[in-house]
């Protein structure tokens, strides 16, 4: 396994179960929830610190790695496939972000459009039910655009991945 | 058929030149191992230049290293 597949597998594993620990704590906060109170910023502080900890030590472990394993990983060398690879991967984690984005940007106006014609009654049950069928304040949209961009670079790292694991 | 329709006989061919090591090959190129590898079971379609310096490296022609089956 080269360095660069290390590196994906490791930013991979960082981003989803982060991204996992911080959306299954905004979906599971009731629908009124302040998602800009100083509960909710101190979570986000304690995950940017726990994220910033977690990487340091990664690339510590894996640099202590390199110089074990000789040869292109002692050098940290990248070629022209490596350069290839980050290429194509992120093309696919555009794709991702934009679609997700587009998905953002309907719904918000579809919802906008749906209350101007005063036929849909908000009544959300949940931090999910408000999410997808608002009403959604600044915050809301907030959380929906990082969900874009945690998706889009989980496809980064697994379509890094997946080229290294298959050959390219 | 390897997946990228490119053959080759580089195993071969860093045989023939003293058994040469996959690493050494990627150094002399300024590639990677693992492109090497990639390169040598056929899961990997190099550039034309890169191309070019493998069969340098082994004072023959890009057609006498690689070759493209119809």
């Amino acid at each position: 396994m080269s360095q660069q597949e290390r590196v994906s597998w490791v930013s991979l594993v960082v981003n989803v179960l982060i991204g996992y620990w911080y959306f299954e704590t905004v979906l599971s906060l009731p629908p009124g929830a302040d998602l800009f109170g100083p509960r909710m910023a101190g979570f986000a502080i304690q995950l940017v610190i726990l994220s910033i900890i977690i990487s340091v030590a990664c690339e510590i472990a894996l640099r202590m790695l390199q110089k074990q394993s000789g040869g292109d990983d002692a050098e940290g060398r990248v070629d022209e496939r490596d350069r290839l690879i980050n290429l194509k991967a992120s093309r696919n984690g555009h794709g991702v972000l934009s679609l997700a984005i587009i998905i953002v940007v309907s719904q918000i106006a579809v919802l906008e459009w749906v209350r101007r014609l005063g036929r849909h009654r908000f009544d959300p049950q949940s931090m999910l039910d408000v999410l997808v069928t608002g009403p959604l304040a600044p915050m809301h949209i907030v959380q929906l655009l990082l969900l874009a961009l945690t998706l889009g670079a989980i496809t980064v790292y697994a379509s890094r991945i997946f080229y290294y694991r298959r050959g390219y | 058929m390897p997946p990228t329709g490119i053959s080759n006989r580089i195993r071969q061919l860093r045989y023939e030149k003293g058994e040469m090591t996959q690493q050494q090959l990627a150094d002399a190129v300024d590639a990677t191992r693992q492109t090497i590898i990639a390169i040598e079971a056929g899961k990997y379609a190099p550039s034309l230049e890169l191309a070019f310096r493998i069969a340098r490296i082994f004072r023959l022609g890009v057609d006498d290293v690689f070759d493209y089956g119809e």
